[in-house]
């Protein structure tokens, strides 16, 4: 098996400054199942191919949660802090009890279709403030409108408090790069993880007061009053979504609007109603793959690809590559935005498939739908900066001029 | 309103991790986590009027070191 020395997979400067999805297709050609070291002794089996990663969402009994989504996300043989508390670091059965309440308040169908008219209000006042010949950045002016709605809905907040809590976790997953954090990154990610966790205890005080419980925060603080969940896990998991909802789709949607620019005619295709803003959504996801992987811990022998990752390893599930596998994907390395039964990966699969898929999908559409309906459209003036991470692909920088969708279209 | 002192450190991360801890004890060794330090914070904050920031929690990591650093970034002056 190929074994990989201080491999570019654990470089933020890789995934910023060079090509990571050529270096995982040659992985997944060659060497679908791999090692990857660094020098300070730290080590990880990689999949790559579509069905490895699939095979290894739906086998959480044999890929634990409990240490860490992250590469670092803590050390062997500690699990986690918040393991077994917080959703995305626990294992079945407490996953399954903690998902049950923050899914049928947060991700029902009445709150999804809140969500979406607070997100299409958020987006389209956003774009009516534009005129022709406005240079701006989207990252910032436009892209945090996406999660915004959301906050504001689950968390029963003003615009103001959503975007201060975005600015919080925006902080904690992108402390690896400057453009969010300073000189102090480390300094930055406690700070700024202290403040949406005092944030989520002074709104659930408020809701345990008040009795409101028509949002997910409120059921939550009526769980924690009733005795029925632990505070520190209904501030866990409201971090735990918070974070999740804001760090990713504002990504997809400045990637998405680069990606569009490139592809004019493709773009046309979705303005004319010639592909859905459904099915363009799918494409856009899969293309984007903003969460690149995710990593679980082993806790028995897991056999995969002919081989067998031993008890007590780290393994890694690139969603992005999974996504670019010819195997599942016809002209894998193409944005086709019409493509026809898209299986995409982004959100990846089994129990702890993305909590937040569907509202994250919500906005994805709605902004295209949005954008599509527009009489104008941003056309990109400079290389975009990318995010300097391995684990969440996005963009902190994106020069665009607003122009007249005609022109653009031309 | 008390004054921030090093035993006031040690009296609130002992009530939040429920175990004897003295100025040289890594709190993070003793159990503490995030959610703790939320804890510790608001204490410390309620009895002193001081809202210390978490990477100093972090910084610090012993009840010494915590006030030590405290005392560095003057905080709450």
């Amino acid at each position: 098996m190929l074994v990989v020395e201080d491999s570019p997979l654990y470089s933020a400067e890789f995934f910023a400054v060079d090509d990571p999805w050529r270096y995982l297709a040659e992985l997944r050609e060659n060497d679908p199942v791999s090692v990857h070291r660094r020098a300070d002794g730290y080590e990880f089996y990689a999949l790559t191919r579509y069905d490895h990663v699939y095979a290894a969402y739906v086998d959480h009994h044999r890929l634990s949660s409990s240490y860490g989504t992250m590469i670092d996300g803590s050390y062997l043989p500690e699990k986690d802090s918040a393991s077994g508390r917080m959703l995305i670091v626990a294992d079945e059965p407490a996953h399954g009890a903690i998902k049950k309440p923050i899914k049928n308040s947060g991700f029902n169908r009445a709150m999804l279709a809140r969500i979406g008219d607070i997100v299409r209000r958020n987006i389209r006042s956003v774009l009516a403030e534009l005129s022709v010949g406005d240079r701006l950045d989207f990252t910032t002016v436009v892209a945090p409108e996406l999660p915004k709605g959301v906050l504001e809905a689950l968390f029963g907040i003003g615009p103001s408090d959503a975007a201060a809590l975005l600015e919080a976790t925006r902080t904690m997953i992108g402390y690896r790069d400057q453009a969010y954090t300073g000189t102090s990154p480390l300094d930055a990610l406690v700070d700024a993880q202290l403040e949406v966790l005092e944030f989520m205890d002074e709104l659930i005080d408020q809701r345990i007061r008040t009795g409101t419980a028509d949002d997910m925060i409120g059921f939550l603080a009526q769980c924690v009053a009733g005795g029925a969940m632990p505070r520190d896990v209904a501030l866990l998991n409201g971090l735990n979504v918070a974070v999740g909802g804001n760090e990713t789709t504002p990504h997809t949607a400045s990637l998405a609007v680069a990606t569009l620019d490139a592809l004019r005619p493709q773009w046309r295709q979705v303005v004319d109603g010639e592909v859905s803003c459904e099915t363009a959504t799918q494409e856009l996801l899969r293309w984007t793959s903003t969460n690149s992987y995710v990593q679980r811990l082993a806790v028995v022998d897991f056999p995969v690809g002919g081989t067998v990752i031993p008890a007590g390893s780290f393994v890694t599930l690139w969603n992005m590559s999974a996504n670019r596998d010819r195997l599942v994907f016809e002209r894998p390395d193409e944005f086709l935005v019409g493509r026809p039964g898209n299986r995409q990966l982004a959100f990846g699969a089994g129990v702890h498939r993305c909590l937040g898929a569907p509202v994250a999908t919500l906005e994805i559409q709605t902004f295209v739908e949005e954008l599509a309906a527009w009489d104008k459209a941003f056309a990109v003036t400079a290389t975009p900066q990318r995010l300097r991470s391995n684990f969440m692909l996005g963009l902190t920088e994106l020069q665009v001029d607003v122009v007249k969708a005609t022109d653009f279209l031309e | 309103m008390t004054e921030l002192t090093v035993n006031l450190i040690m009296e609130c991360v002992r009530k939040v991790a429920d175990r004897e801890i003295v100025e040289d004890t890594d709190i993070f060794a003793a159990g503490i986590d995030s959610l703790a330090v939320l804890r510790c914070r608001a204490m410390l904050k309620e009895w002193t009027g001081v809202k210390v920031p978490g990477h100093v929690f972090f910084g610090g990591r012993t009840p010494a070191g915590i006030f030590e650093l405290i005392e560095a970034e003057h905080v709450g002056c």
